[in-house]
């Protein structure tokens, strides 16, 4: 599987598919049994990539009591940049996750949603060149992350790369450039989201019905 | 090095802002350390301040280092869960950065909360050095440099340690070497009456061989001159032939200085308090990042104590061995006494980095030891850290 870079790369299947188990491949904190995983012309892992990419885990942020710009605030300091590049850079993440007005609440106030919008905006935070968020929808209500993933698709279009995972993909969905379906471990099925996402007579189809085919086909 | 003290800071600040349960936890053990004692001031033991002092601020230090211990592990036992650990390996934070600034915050934490209660001890309480400053308020301090014992017999006996019993017709002569500067006061206590039924104490205490006292004593006294000494004096305590027997505490026989102004004992008592905060929420933190939180906090409170009662086990272990001598000690006994002590010599003394025991005996708040303890506890956190920080920025087996 190849990301070319400034891409917002989807990765959908069924609970227990492996996208998270990639996503942590990507993230370089899980080692593969065979076969090899680059990121950005380095091995995943690599001292080199500090600072170049970031990873929302699947339970990111489950008992914080920080604020959600403080929270967002000490992502980005981590990643470094001056005082106003990480201030800019935390402004415009709590604007793509909606969370300009929730800035001054603490994280563990927030409802589920809020939480893992919160906790994207962390990643968002850090400017990185390569984003690696698994299930940032989880949660989250359908008109929410729409605009959260026309948001990111966004972002990518100025030059991120970014891999995000879902098992609950949504029409927002389609502004994505490519869509890999997972099962069992393995891709079975690999396209642009327009593709996939039309059946053989060119009417649209549910996730829910690429998910099945692409389970039936293994 | 701007940005790793930077990331230190921004990983200490957000830590020191979280968990507000931690802060609450902290004050109301401080408040048990306070009431606690308070409700033993009634025994005997600890009727005197700088006894009482001691003994509640000590208990307050070591409440306040097991909720650092507690907040420091969990701090970085909540990070492991949530897979932030990981997540902040991908970023310019070093494994180590997050371990101190995690384990700065969390000694804030802990220190914020306790801090209007140890203001209060030293400030408004009691037997707290403000209210206490005779007593308390650091002095310099001149021990005799030779004691002798003078028998009913003409001979005499040097004496080199602790308490001494003198006998009816017996002397004590003890001789200073230096002098501390300003008017210096003579303290020299003792007990006569030491049985309801024994005679009391009729003695002459001589300076240079001149008496200046000659009386009578009660239960519990001691002598305090205060004058300006040309030199350094010889003191002499003769009790006569029908006197009953004395117990002269020659420990505490000094030669001490005016008292000096508490500033510096408080920032002592501070900055070995927080120095002690760090340590003990560095270790839950180092810790917390190889095993579950609760196993964390029993292993890390175990140590604590080792910490604490140092002084304690090597002194016990010092009576094993010196009785074994004597042929009452199991040979096998001694030999885990004395690996005992070995293990135990290896841990820092933070009764010896806090500090406290030096004001309780209102000596100078820096003594000549402290430069070790503080390096003994940094040389700990550093043993303490590493391996973690190793741990922590370890990469999965099998990657590249």
């Amino acid at each position: 599987m190849t990301v070319p870079r400034g891409a917002l790369h989807l990765l959908a299947g069924a609970n227990g598919a492996g996208k998270s188990t990639l996503l942590r491949l990507l993230a370089g904190v899980a080692a593969p049994s065979s076969g090899a995983v680059e990121l950005l012309g380095f091995p995943a892992g690599a001292a080199e990539l500090r600072g170049r990419v970031a990873w929302l885990p699947e339970a990111s942020g489950a008992e914080w009591a920080a604020t959600v710009e403080e929270l967002a605030g000490l992502a980005a300091a981590l990643h470094g940049g001056s005082r106003a590049a990480r201030a800019e850079r935390v402004e415009a993440a709590l604007q793509e996750t909606d969370l300009v007005a929730l800035r001054r609440r603490r994280f563990t106030s927030l409802s589920k949603g809020e939480r893992r919008r919160a906790a994207t905006a962390q990643v968002l935070a850090t400017g990185a060149e390569l984003l690696l968020l698994d299930e940032p929808l989880d949660g989250v209500d359908p008109e929410s992350a729409e605009r959260l993933l026309e948001r990111l698709a966004a972002r990518a279009r100025r030059g991120a790369t970014i891999v995000l995972s879902s098992h609950v993909l949504l029409d927002g969905a389609i502004g994505g450039d490519r869509l890999t379906v997972l099962a069992g471990g393995r891709i079975v099925a690999d396209g642009t989201p327009a593709q996939l996402l039309r059946d053989e007579t060119g009417a649209r189809r549910s996730f829910a019905a690429l998910l099945r085919q692409a389970r039936g086909g293994r | 090095m701007t940005g790793a003290l930077r990331r230190v800071a921004a990983l200490a600040w957000a830590t020191a802002r979280e968990s507000s349960w931690v802060r609450a936890l902290a004050l109301a053990l401080a408040l048990l350390a306070a009431f606690a004692v308070t409700g033993i001031e009634v025994l005997p033991e600890v009727a005197a301040a700088p006894l009482r002092f001691e003994r509640r601020l000590t208990l307050l230090c070591w409440l306040a280092s097991g909720a650092a211990l507690l907040a420091g592990a969990h701090a970085v036992g909540r990070d492991r869960r949530a897979g932030q650990l990981d997540a902040w390996r991908l970023s310019h934070a070093r494994a180590g950065e997050i371990l101190l600034g995690r384990a700065l915050g969390a000694a804030a934490q802990v220190a914020l909360a306790v801090a209007p209660l140890f203001a209060w001890l030293l400030v408004f309480d009691a037997s707290g050095p403000c209210r206490q400053r005779d007593s308390l308020a650091p002095r310099e301090q001149v021990s005799p440099v030779r004691v002798e014992r003078g028998l009913v017999d003409g001979s005499r006996r040097a004496w080199r340690r602790g308490p001494v019993l003198l006998d009816p017709g017996e002397r004590l002569e003890l001789q200073f070497a230096a002098l501390p500067a300003g008017e210096a006061e003579l303290v020299l206590p003792w007990r006569g009456s030491l049985t309801p039924s024994s005679p009391p104490a009729r003695f002459t205490l001589r300076l240079d061989g001149d008496p200046v006292v000659v009386g009578k004593g009660g239960e519990v006294t001691g002598f305090r001159l205060r004058r300006h000494w040309a030199q350094p004096p010889r003191i002499e305590l003769a009790l006569a032939p029908e006197s009953g027997v004395v117990r002269v505490d020659l420990p505490a026989a000094m030669l001490r200085g005016p008292p000096r102004a508490l500033a510096a004992t408080f920032a002592r008592l501070a900055s070995g308090h927080v120095a002690e905060l760090v340590l003990a929420a560095l270790l839950g933190a180092a810790l917390a990042t190889a095993m579950a939180e609760g196993l964390a906090l029993v292993l890390g409170g175990v140590l604590l104590l080792l910490c604490n009662l140092r002084a304690l086990f090597v002194d016990a272990a010092d009576v094993v061995r010196e009785v074994h001598g004597h042929g009452w000690v199991d040979p096998a006994l001694r030999a885990i006494a004395v690996a005992y002590e070995r293990l135990v010599a290896l841990l820092p003394d933070v009764t010896a980095l806090r500090g406290v025991g030096r004001a309780a005996r209102a000596l100078p708040p820096w003594g000549a030891a402290d430069g070790a303890a503080f390096l003994a506890a940094s040389v700990a956190s550093l043993l303490i850290a590493l391996p973690a920080a190793l741990l922590l920025a370890r990469r999965p087996r099998g990657a590249r």
